[in-house]
């Protein structure tokens, strides 16, 4: 029978493959007596070996795809792996024992990661995981079991697992790795971050998937809507494979075309759409999808999946490239948006019972100066090679507004004073997804250049509903009267004071809330590149005045329900003979 | 600096703090590896009574030295003094974090 699961579609897309459970078993480690010492460390030299090509391969091959910032994790590897004290304590009880080298590794290894356990400090215990990657590495190699790791994978398939490290999603294979259903994780965590920047569908926060999903058995995995299907029926099978082939048609369609300027609707109102990027590759993306630039840099990229911290050049160099790729179109930068719960490799650990309410974002960069100055050192130094912008998120209202641009102001008048160039007019704005700075919207247009809004977050702080939890997920609606309420009032704010009002969540990227929102009076949107062609595709078969009267009347109205029925029904009017009441080709 | 009259070694040994904020993680682990491993001496590094080889990145990563802690660096060998100094200054530059 068909099993439908609800999570949280992290990253846009739909899958039809067969599952491959990726779980972190431990080995059987077998213990024998053995007659030839020297036969034993020669098999495991050869496993030394064997495993130092495949992490040089996957060395070469990360700093290829991802840069050397994520490929810093194989090095880490190899260093451990070449390890000669380690090396030769094994040897050593290999000799001294006569036992078999599986033993003996996995005995000296368990030593040192019980030591390691007795320390205090967090990032000293997570050293732990890449010990027993090595391990593991070269225990696949001694035991001849086939390796289960993502990077090693040889047919496509989609991935199903309770959770996954750094290294194994810094190392997957995107031309095989079909789509990704984890059990843990969040829109930030960095394996949803690499989904998106891979362009790889992916679904987060599915109870027991691992338990469910048959190893082998076809399943369905739609990332738009945050939906996995189970022994899908023909009917549902059909109705996927079409979605798919459709929004391959249309990908295709737009790929030989280089689109360039503003959506225009029928009556000639420029909008202007631009892309939410990670990598500095998505720039490409987004260009050749005509975007007007980059309406939504986020730089967590950059702090995720190592163990130290990035330093000011090297951010500095990761905001050069994607500004130069932009290649003179405006980049706006949002500043560190996670909080302490993801930074703990290398912070005390923190315990927090509901991090998105947490320190996080702005409220951790005030906290930790050294990290917000080197950030916004690198910000500033970039804006001098092309039209950058800063952005603060969780702005809560004024008082901290003002206390993230005073930081900025000082770190600015170092750099002066150090007598280095930068833009000395860089544009500073909020990001506007938390009720109380809509609430404030009017007092922070009057100090802020602009606004984005982040309709995600508004919506899951505004409704009170954490997306992850599978029990409440269903009542997260961008179409609440309460949420568009709050959009009209941030752009009315802003329109007031003649400030850009751009809306940079994935109701931005989803075709049926383009009218809505030009409706409401914006006029900037920004989506993931893969959304562009679908969004102008929409705007420019609604009139700018229709639209105003269109949202004129939604925010009449008393219910979601009606709302999203008529968003539907206008949607329907535009393009006849679409599927009617979803759009699950149109990606956020 | 010290000279064993009976075998002709020498040993050099100094104390040493962490300076750097995130202590003797895995990078500066295996930049203190990368040091130790030009010189012919060994390289010794203890810290709360464990001492641990200083040409092992496992044997440093049990250590957890945190910033502030204080450690002592022994080296024993024809160029102990020279390793003595090349770990002494790797330290002292906070491991290059920013």
């Amino acid at each position: 029978m068909e099993i439908r699961l609800q999570g949280l579609g992290v990253s846009p897309g739909i899958a039809i493959a067969p599952v491959m459970i990726h779980a972190r078993g431990r080995w059987h480690v077998p213990v024998y007596d053995i007659a030839d010492p020297a036969a034993e460390l020669d098999r495991f030299q050869d496993a030394l070996e064997s495993a130092r090509e495949d992490l040089l391969r996957l060395y070469a091959q990360t700093t290829a795809t991802l840069g050397s910032g994520h490929a810093a994790i194989f090095q880490a590897h190899l260093t451990i792996l070449e390890d000669e004290v380690f090396r030769n304590e094994v040897a050593e009880m290999v000799q001294k024992q006569r036992c078999n080298v599986e033993h003996a590794l996995d005995r000296v290894s368990r030593q040192y990661m019980d030591r390691m356990g007795l320390l205090a400090e967090a990032h000293f215990q997570e050293r732990h995981a890449d010990i027993l990657d090595v391990v593991d590495r070269v225990m696949s190699r001694l035991l001849s079991v086939q390796p289960r790791r993502l990077a090693d994978m040889d047919q496509p398939a989609i991935v199903v697992a309770p959770d996954l490290s750094p290294s194994d999603t810094v190392g997957l294979n995107r031309n095989l790795v079909r789509a990704i259903v984890v059990e843990a994780g969040s829109v930030t965590s960095h394996s949803a971050i690499l989904a998106r920047a891979l362009e790889i569908p992916a679904v987060m926060g599915v109870a027991s998937i691992s338990a469910k999903a048959i190893p082998g058995a076809v399943i369905v995995v739609d990332g738009t809507e945050g939906m996995v299907i189970l022994n899908p029926e023909p009917d549902t099978l059909r109705h996927y494979e079409e979605a798919m082939e459709r929004f391959r048609r249309r990908q295709a369609a737009y790929a030989g075309e280089t689109v360039r300027g503003p959506a225009l609707t029928t009556d000639g109102q420029a909008i202007t759409l631009q892309a939410n990027i990670e990598l500095p590759a998505e720039v490409a993306h987004g260009l050749r999808a005509g975007a007007q630039g980059v309406g939504l840099f986020r730089t967590e990229y950059l702090f995720l999946g190592r163990d130290d911290l990035p330093g000011e050049q090297e951010q500095f160099e990761a905001y050069l490239e994607v500004i130069r790729a932009a290649d003179g179109e405006p980049v706006t930068i949002r500043t560190l948006d996670i909080g302490g719960d993801k930074l703990a490799a290398y912070l005390q650990p923190l315990h927090e019972a509901n991090p998105q309410m947490g320190w996080r974002a702005i409220r951790f960069c005030l906290a930790h100066p050294d990290i917000f100055r080197a950030q916004l050192r690198a910000i500033l130094r970039a804006s001098a090679f092309g039209a950058v912008r800063v952005m603060f998120p969780l702005v809560t209202g004024p008082d901290e507004f003002r206390r993230a641009r005073a930081f900025l102001g000082r770190v600015a008048e170092e750099l002066r004073q150090e007598g280095v160039t930068f833009s000395p007019d860089i544009p500073v704005g909020a990001m506007i997804e938390v009720p109380s700075a809509v609430m404030t919207a009017d007092i922070l247009a009057r100090e802020c250049h602009f606004f984005s809004i982040g309709t995600n977050d508004l919506i899951q702080y505004s409704l009170a509903v954490d997306r992850v939890n599978e029990k409440i997920a269903h009542l997260y609606d961008p179409c609440h009267p309460g949420v568009i309420r709050m959009i009209a009032r941030v752009v009315n704010a802003a329109n007031a004071r003649g400030i850009e009002c751009a809306v940079c969540g994935e109701m931005a990227g989803d075709p049926l809330y383009a009218e809505l929102l030009i409706g409401l009076g914006v006029h900037t949107l920004s989506m993931a590149p893969v959304a562009i062609p679908f969004v102008r595709e929409a705007i420019s078969e609604i009139s700018s005045e229709g639209a105003r009267q269109f949202a004129m009347r939604v925010l009449g109205m008393d219910s979601a329900d009606a709302i999203r029925a008529s968003l539907f029904q206008r949607h329907r009017e535009r393009e006849p003979g679409t599927a009617p009441s979803r759009v699950p080709e149109t990606a956020p | 600096m010290a000279m064993h009259a009976d075998s002709g070694i020498m040993e050099a040994r100094d104390d040493i703090r962490v300076i750097n904020t995130l202590g003797v993680h895995a990078r500066p682990a295996s930049m203190i590896v990368e040091t130790a491993l030009k010189f012919q001496s060994n390289v010794y590094i203890q810290y709360k009574g464990n001492m641990v080889n200083a040409k092992s990145i496992m044997g440093l990563l049990t250590l957890g030295a945190a910033q502030g802690s204080q450690l002592t660096v022994i080296c024993t060998g024809p160029d102990a003094q020279d390793a003595l100094e090349a770990v002494r200054q790797l330290f002292a530059s906070g491991f290059g974090e920013a």
